[in-house]
């Protein structure tokens, strides 16, 4: 730490690493858990879709912090030791999972269901069917909401403060009770999430348009 | 069609006694129905009919109550069949087109036979510019669904069905979402089709097609099949006065 704003930042850039680490795994994991549990769910899979549901309850409606604090000071209770490295991206992943479990359930309902007739008409098995047509069309119409959740778990890995995970916020707190330099290092950091969320927003439009089918009035 | 039984007396699709309820609404009552190797049978009735329904049970996109339903001589309502082998027999055209509209039209007629049959991409699209060619469409191959129109999208479909190699090929009012300018072209198509000795079952109301194409006529009303025979027979001297009401009617429309 140092007398000015410059100094600080190879610090605080060394956070928002951290923090773009545990978010970019959490936001994978928790990607690729919402499609295959949004497509369970979507296919009415007895059993674990109901499974599915109260997981998706439960996270949904229990605070992200006590999610946090369940995995790093209740689990050891039961001979389960996360590192903070592990717990942040863990709980990024679970906490999100249940949300991507819902946006992508949602987005593979909106699929035309006569689309998927005339697949299922030329004689393609449903397992087919689903991973050329429903996913496809599915992802293809959640991704605003996806992009939505995505940058929420990005923000959200500040929480991971209190784990003593060495993400930005928690390098930000660090320096201003050293430095008292309150506003310039808060204001930093809070101007570096910005600039990050702007970024994922940006890249997932431009995904969109690429995606986007010639002809169509929306992207499909 | 003039000498329909010198193409073939074999059966390629019987239904025997059909029966269909969607739970109280008794929908097909009783409808037994034949279509030989080669033939055009046109479905004709009023709407609500169960035309549809019944072209569906063909396809076993949906379960019958009762009856038999034999395709090639082998029974495809009875339980423990592989669906999907026999909806891969049996091509099905929509009213609305229903192609893919996040793949090109040479990929909407490949997808299914190289999911299905695994037939190497190459090979399937040459198949597939083939067809194209048939319906007039080579031009449109790498274009999207909502490019073309709605004339052209059902061409396309048709094309795709056509890609799995059908023994009957099933259609159901698919001019009834077309601009009038553009009914046209698709009946040519499937007039060709017919005249190069495919099986279809089809279901219209354009009675011009069913005269001039078809070697059958069947009037389905209330599920059950009113009267069947030539297209000279029951379209100009009718048996039924329901069938009579029915021309009536769609002469008025
Ligand atoms: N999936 C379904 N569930 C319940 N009722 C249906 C279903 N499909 C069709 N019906 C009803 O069955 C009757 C016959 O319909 P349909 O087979 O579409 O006749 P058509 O094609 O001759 O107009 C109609 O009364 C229709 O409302
Ligand atoms: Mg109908």
């Amino acid at each position: 730490m140092g007398e000015t704003l410059l100094d600080d930042l190879p610090a605080l850039l060394n956070g928002l690493g951290n923090s773009l680490l545990v978010s970019a795994i959490g936001i994978t994991v928790s990607v690729v858990l919402g499609i295959a549990l949004g497509a369970a769910r979507n296919a009415g899979v007895p059993v674990l879709s109901q499974a599915i549901a109260v997981y998706v309850n439960v996270f949904r409606c229990t605070p992200l912090l006590v999610q946090i604090f369940m995995l790093y000071f209740a689990l050891p209770e039961i001979g389960i030791r996360l590192s903070p490295f592990q717990t942040s991206w863990i709980a990024l992943a679970l906490w999100g999972a249940a949300y991507h479990t819902e946006i992508f359930r949602a987005g593979f309902k909106a699929v035309p269901p006569a689309e998927i007739l005339a697949a299922r008409a030329l004689g393609m098995p449903a397992r087919r069917t689903f991973l050329d047509v429903t996913l496809p069309l599915g992802l293809r119409a959640t991704i605003p909401a996806a992009t939505t959740m995505a940058i929420g778990q990005f923000r959200s890995s500040s929480f991971m403060v209190v784990v003593g995970y060495q993400e930005l916020t928690y390098v930000a707190n660090g320096l201003v009770s050293q430095t008292f330099r309150v506003f310039e290092i808060f204001g930093m950091a809070a101007l570096m999430y910005f600039l990050t969320c702007t970024l994922i927003g940006a890249a997932s439009r431009g995904f969109e348009t690429w995606l986007r089918v010639p002809g169509t009035r929306t992207a499909r | 069609m003039t000498a329909p039984l010198e193409r073939g007396a074999d059966t390629i699709l019987a239904l025997e006694d059909i029966h269909l309820s969607y739970g109280e609404l008794h929908v097909l009552r009783g409808v037994s129905l034949t279509v030989r190797r080669g033939e055009v049978v046109v479905l004709i009735g009023p709407s609500g009919g169960g035309k549809s329904s019944l072209l569906r049970t063909v396809n076993v996109l949906q379960p019958i109550t009762r009856g038999r339903i034999l395709l090639e001589g082998e029974e495809i309502s009875a339980g423990g069949v592989d669906e999907d082998t026999i909806r891969q027999r049996v091509g099905m055209v929509f009213q609305q087109y229903h192609l893919f509209p996040h793949l090109t039209v040479l990929k909407n007629l490949t997808l299914a036979p190289r999911r299905v049959f695994r037939e190497p991409a190459a090979e399937a699209e040459v198949r597939a510019r083939e067809l194209l060619a048939r319906v007039g469409l080579s031009e449109k191959a790498g274009h999207y669904p909502d490019q073309l129109s709605g004339g052209q999208q059902q061409r396309v479909a048709i094309a795709r069905a056509l890609m799995m190699k059908p023994s009957v090929m099933l259609f159901d009012e698919v001019t009834s979402a077309l601009d009038p300018e553009l009914v046209g072209e698709v009946l040519g198509v499937m007039k060709d089709l017919a005249k190069s000795g495919m099986t279809m079952l089809v279901v219209t109301h354009e009675m011009g097609f069913a005269r001039d194409v078809g070697d059958k006529v069947v009037l389905m009303a209330e599920g059950v099949v009113v009267e069947e025979g030539p297209p000279s027979q029951v379209l100009v001297d009718p048996k039924s006065e329901r069938t009579r009401q029915f021309l009536a009617r769609t002469q008025h429309a």
